[in-house]
């Protein structure tokens, strides 16, 4: 606490500090004071991170403007083209202020932009992702159609992931889901995170760096078992008893020869009743009866029926309410993504 | 006409009975019978056919069951066993279906040469229903005595027995059922003259309706 306080006060000085060389770059122009101009510009860009974004912007335009003025014996047309060219990299619709602008420069500007390869990518600086369909989005351009990813590499042990690719295009959406598979597309941690834009022409690779602290719980889901514990089962027919039934086909056979050979009696009305046809049926009878033995397939048992019926029936019960303890449990996953840096 | 009298009536009917336990069956009968009989020493022998109708209602050990047939005979030789014959009973059945006792009343008439005769009877009998596993065929024996009780001659010294045997097909998910059989019945009618004895015997088919088991 007591060095942040202490903090504070030293990066407001360097800030300031910075606003000045920044004033005094401006001053030294317009006293056409070029090589001075250069010079403080350039110490401007020596401060690397100390400067923002911004200040840095203006430090490659003023060095710009410094290395090719109006005045044709101080213009140095290479080397301001370089510093275009990382302005361009940087802001690619960047303009050089009115202030310290002539046509000159900004035909420059223009060449360059022109053939310069720039990526540049928008996110925002923390992502809060709701629910385990949430996804973090990073919009990204290129100033010419271009391939491009989106890897992350943990900060420690060096692991890469790609999380993302798009193109051809000059514009694209790089996603970061917050799950993968019901498990975290990044594990909480560090993460260097870059975006790299391919020109698709020339191959030219550019890429944007940032530092990513990624806060990312794991999803707690319950297992859903696909079906019951077979062992709850009941057999839902009884065994076979094939040579029972045979026997059963066999004796209605047997029974019906019986009847015709000896229910009748012996006297003349017996012996002239036609009793032909009586075999056939008994005949037939038999095979079908063996015909239904064979292919019986056991008894259904209403009793074991049941009470498999209402052990799949508790079963779709419970596994409906786990489905719904997981679908609560998705609803409410919630994840943190903060961005930092975003430097090419 | 008679289909749909039972798809109006007997099919809601034995739908809503089988929910509560019951085996309700209602179908029709034929039997291609062979007819011989004796009349004053003489034996004439007949064919003909005798469709009729057949019912079941049974819950449990304990059950109703009834029939009606009859046709026409036609003489294959003689004139003994020519005329039209009638045959109806209603039972009582007791018992578990693999052996039941079956008694009731049956009644049986004779149209011919002879004029209109017809006898009733006490019939005592036994039926057995075995099924061939879930096949769905079930086979059926019956066997039946037949006493006579005072009839036209008011003697009461007829007789007769009967015995049929079956294969019934009853599909698990169709309330339907179809039988194949055979079917032989012995009667004898004591006149004052003389006794008359008569044999006949079949094919049976039988189809109809069925709920429960």
């Amino acid at each position: 606490m007591l060095a942040f306080v202490a903090a504070a006060p030293a990066v407001a000085q360097e800030r300031s500090a910075i606003e000045e060389l920044i004033g005094g770059a401006h001053r030294a122009l317009n006293d056409l004071q070029y090589a001075r101009a250069d010079s403080i510009a350039r110490s401007l860009l020596a401060m690397g991170s100390r400067a923002t974004a911004q200040q840095r912007i203006e430090g490659l335009q003023l060095v710009a403007a410094a290395l090719y003025p109006e005045e044709r014996a101080a213009q140095r047309p290479d080397s301001a083209r370089r510093y275009l060219e990382e302005l361009v990299r940087a802001t690619p619709d960047a303009e050089i202020p009115l202030a310290i602008s002539w046509p000159g420069l900004d035909s420059m500007l223009t060449s360059v932009r022109a053939t310069t390869f720039a990526v540049w990518a928008t996110p925002a600086a923390s992502y809060e992702l709701e629910g385990a369909d949430a996804e973090a989005r990073i919009e990204v351009g290129a100033a010419r159609p271009a391939w491009f990813r989106l890897t992350a590499t943990a900060i420690g042990d060096g692991s890469s992931i790609v999380l993302d690719s798009a193109g051809p295009a000059r514009s694209a959406t790089l996603r970061i889901p917050a799950l993968e598979d019901e498990h975290p597309a990044l594990p909480w941690g560090q993460y260097r995170l870059q975006v790299l834009g391919v020109d698709s022409l020339t191959g030219e690779p550019m890429e944007i760096i940032y530092h990513a602290t990624v806060e990312t719980p794991p999803l707690l889901l319950h297992r859903i078992p696909a079906a019951p514990d077979s062992s709850q089962f009941l057999p839902v027919r009884a065994p076979r008893r094939p040579f029972a039934n045979m026997a059963v086909g066999v004796a209605l056979g047997a029974a019906t020869a019986l009847v015709v050979t000896s229910f009748g009696g012996s006297d003349a009305v017996s012996t002239t009743a036609g009793t032909g046809p009586a075999y056939g049926v008994a005949a037939g009878m038999t095979i079908g009866a063996l015909v239904g033995a064979f292919v019986d397939r056991g008894r259904p048992l209403p009793d074991n029926i049941a009470h498999n019926a209402a052990v799949q029936a508790a079963f779709d019960e419970r596994i409906r309410g786990l489905r719904e303890e997981n679908t609560r449990r998705r609803a409410e996953y919630r994840a943190t993504i903060t961005l930092a840096g975003g430097t090419p | 006409m008679v289909l749909s009298v039972l798809a109006l009536t007997v099919i809601p009917l034995g739908h809503a009975a089988a929910q509560g336990g019951l085996e309700v069956s209602v179908g029709g009968v034929s039997m291609f019978a062979h007819r011989s009989a004796q009349f004053e020493g003489a034996v004439g022998t007949g064919s003909g056919t005798m469709p009729g109708g057949e019912f079941l209602l049974r819950l449990r050990y304990l059950g109703l069951a009834g029939r009606l047939f009859g046709g026409a005979f036609a003489a294959d030789s003689g004139i003994e066993a020519v005329g039209r014959i009638h045959a109806g009973d209603v039972r009582l059945i007791a018992g578990p279906r693999f052996i039941a006792a079956d008694i009731g009343y049956a009644r049986r008439a004779f149209s011919g040469a002879f004029g209109d005769r017809s006898w009733p009877f006490a019939r005592i009998g036994l039926r057995s229903t075995l099924a061939i596993g879930a096949s769905g065929l079930s086979a059926q024996f019956l066997v039946a005595y037949y006493a006579g009780l005072a009839g036209d001659d008011q003697r009461g010294r007829d007789s007769g027995r009967e015995a049929e045997t079956r294969l019934v097909y009853t599909p698990a998910r169709l309330p339907i059922y179809a039988a194949l059989g055979y079917r032989h019945e012995r009667f004898t009618v004591a006149s004052s003259q003389d006794v008359r004895p008569e044999v006949m015997g079949g094919i049976v088919v039988a189809a109809g309706v069925r709920f429960g088991r």
